[in-house]
């Protein structure tokens, strides 16, 4: 049984005087224990979204699932009280802006003493009374067993003298240092799935590559699974155990990590795989896919990416199909529905001889890159 | 962990490094360290006036009516009873201080409350809250005072209380503001996911960014509230007559001022002197509390 089994999950959000917006339709998502899994795609594929309902904080969404289990129970099923318990304690998250989703006014130490009191395995009231005693007049011992941990946390996610930036407050950080903190943070309540949403983002690609070692590690040693949200399949190569690849608010291709890179069979992942630029910067065009996602207002029927698919052809405006490549590996593209092989997509063909494509929309898209 | 924690860097339970900010910001800061000393010294007397005050404040000595400052055993001189000016105004410093005190906290807790709330949750709660505060604000306190007075007759507790509802709405309207915008920060999703539930965010997460701007609020309306104290004393609907304070000194000294004008001016500096010095020490409060140390609100 998967940790985290999602199935038919559909997420939409009201406008007023307006049509709604369905930024995800239908996607399949599973995360095993102790994996990492990639979601990968462009902005506005509803990755983060899919993540954020994951947490059940899309406050202004309908979300609606066939089946939306957490450790086979349904998180949609489950009243406020219990959805609090699982957040922090079964479910950490990290949000891509470290220094927005820490508190500014508070030590680092302090934030993680807090999740750890609320989450861990320290006996130390979390009365409404004793906290705010805590944050506006004692602060957090540093005796007391929640700062040991949260010092201790600092130090397993590979900060050095983790008792000085315990008392440091977010902007006297760095950003990596800070991502790092975020982690510690999620950690503190001993959770099963961590939900990292773009953690690396807003780093530069040194730090990044020290984060993501991170991740990888803690995933090793702790064994807590984390669902990795990101645009970058770079990220996705070195770090991720398996992968779902959404584009447009569907779900693509998904697989294992190796299988999706050696033998991608959905030409979107093709040309994204295709678009990641080699070596160092020849002076050449960056390859790209040619015309840009749809609205999710305006997606074509059937398969939304259809319009830009060099192998588009009539069945593509029927409902998306789910093919069974390889034991694990699933992609949703109608070329494999009677079972033949459609050969190689010829993504070389010059854009304007493509017929469904509009020649105007070509720019240089740059969403998917390596690093 | 090897490291050894122990209780040594706590004061009373008190983290010392809690203190740190707060000492870099006055001390650091001659005006800062003005303003303190000034307000302490003037507290302390105004605690310690039993023992500290020279002469009784109601005792009436005929012989030296009106004696001027400096002069006699009357270091601030007398007043047109002959009574000790300094030992009233120590006696009225109780009054004055304690009156603002009370009635800045009264309207600073009802006030942050009911912003608090309607900023976090928006939407109807917002409006409703928000009208109440209009009508309160749009009620002439000087009418709530007199109506009080009228009610339950003078004293000190209605004083606090008509003060404390003209500072209602200047709270709520500030906390209200700075919630709008700090809700929508991450770090209050992120308050979330940890689990935390409305009450503990907006308190434990939410408030504390808004406390610079409140904290200068604050000392605003403690300078404010004093004056206000005096304008209810000097329009004789303060406390009792009899009792004395700085806005009642400064009104019985108004006639005469033509032939002694210390016993004006001297409740009028001290006024000054301490609206000043609390509307100094503010500031610095405001840096120790704003960390990013960028000054405004956080």
């Amino acid at each position: 049984m998967s940790l985290l089994d999602i199935e038919d999950l559909s997420i939409t959000f009201p406008v007023e005087g307006g049509p709604d917006v369905p930024a995800v339709e239908g996607i399949d998502l599973s995360v095993e224990a102790g994996e990492i899994h990639g979601l990968v795609g462009e902005s506005g594929s509803g990755k983060s979204v899919t993540a954020r309902s994951v947490m059940r904080l899309l406050d202004d969404a309908e979300v609606g699932a066939k089946r939306f289990d957490y450790r086979g129970e349904d998180l949609y099923d489950k009243s406020e009280a219990e959805m609090r318990q699982v957040r922090g304690d079964e479910i950490g998250m990290v949000f891509q802006d470290s220094l927005s989703a820490l508190n500014p006014v508070m030590t680092v130490g302090e934030q993680i003493a807090e999740v750890v009191r609320h989450h861990g395995d320290v006996e130390e009231s979390t009365g409404l009374l004793s906290e705010l005693r805590r944050k506006y007049i004692t602060g957090t011992s540093t005796s007391a067993p929640s700062w040991r941990r949260a010092v201790s946390l600092l130090e397993t996610v590979g900060i050095p003298d983790p008792e000085t930036v315990a008392t440091s407050y977010p902007h006297q950080l760095s950003g990596g240092q800070r991502q790092r903190v975020m982690i510690a943070s999620a950690l503190g309540g001993d959770p099963s799935l961590i939900v990292a949403d773009e953690p690396t983002t807003a780093l530069d690609v040194t730090v990044e590559a020290g984060i993501l070692g991170e991740l990888r590690r803690l995933c090793d040693e702790l064994d807590v699974a984390i669902l990795l949200i990101t645009h970058d399949l770079g990220v996705v190569a070195e770090t991720c155990d398996s992968v779902t690849v959404m584009y447009s608010g569907s779900v693509m291709e998904r697989g294992r990590t190796d299988q999706l890179f050696e033998n991608p069979v959905h030409p979107y992942t093709k040309g994204l795989l295709r678009s990641i630029p080699e070596g160092a910067s020849t002076g050449g065009e960056l390859t790209t896919i040619p015309g840009s996602a749809p609205e999710p207002t305006d997606r074509p029927d059937g398969c939304p990416f259809r319009d830009r698919c060099p192998a588009a052809f009539d069945a593509c405006s029927e409902p998306l199909p789910e093919h069974v490549v390889d034991d694990g590996h699933v992609s949703h593209c109608h070329l494999y529905t009677e079972g033949d092989d459609p050969g190689e997509v010829t993504w070389d063909a010059p854009a304007a001889t493509n017929g469904s494509l509009d020649g105007t929309t070509e720019r240089t898209h740059t969403e998917v890159t390596d690093g | 962990m090897s490291t050894d924690y122990g209780d040594a860097d706590t004061f009373f339970g008190v983290r010392l490094d809690r203190f740190e900010r707060l000492y870099e910001a006055v001390a650091g800061d001659y005006k800062a360290t003005f303003g303190l000393v000034t307000v302490t010294l003037f507290v302390l007397a105004a605690i310690f006036a039993p023992e500290l005050a020279p002469y009784d404040p109601m005792a009436q000595e005929y012989a030296i009516m009106q004696a001027p400052s400096l002069s006699s055993a009357h270091p601030l001189g007398t007043d047109s009873f002959g009574r000790d000016l300094l030992s009233r105004m120590m006696y009225g410093a109780r009054v004055s201080l304690g009156v603002s005190l009370g009635a800045v906290t009264i309207g600073a807790v009802v006030g942050v409350s009911l912003g608090v709330v309607a900023g976090y949750f928006g939407g109807w709660v917002d409006d409703a809250l928000m009208r109440f505060v209009d009508v309160l604000w749009a009620f002439p306190w000087l009418l709530v005072a007199i109506m009080l007075v009228a009610i339950f007759g003078q004293g000190v507790w209605n004083v606090i209380a008509a003060i404390a509802f003209a500072y209602i709405d200047d709270f709520a309207r500030l906390a209200r503001g700075e919630v709008l915008s700090i809700r929508e920060e991450e770090f209050v999703l992120a308050a979330k996911n940890i689990g935390l539930g409305d009450l503990g965010i907006m308190t434990e997460e939410v408030l504390p960014n808004a406390v610079a701007p409140l904290i200068v609020q604050f000392t605003v309306l403690i300078a404010r509230a004093i004056l206000a104290e005096s304008t209810l004393s000097f329009l004789g609907i303060g406390v009792k007559p009899t009792t004395p304070t700085w806005g009642a000194l400064l009104g019985q000294g108004r006639s005469l001022i033509g032939q002694a004008w210390w016993i004006s001016i001297v409740p009028g500096v001290a006024i000054v002197i301490t609206v000043l010095g609390i509307n100094l020490f503010g500031d610095a409060l405001r840096d120790a509390f704003d960390v990013r140390g960028e000054g405004g609100s956080p």
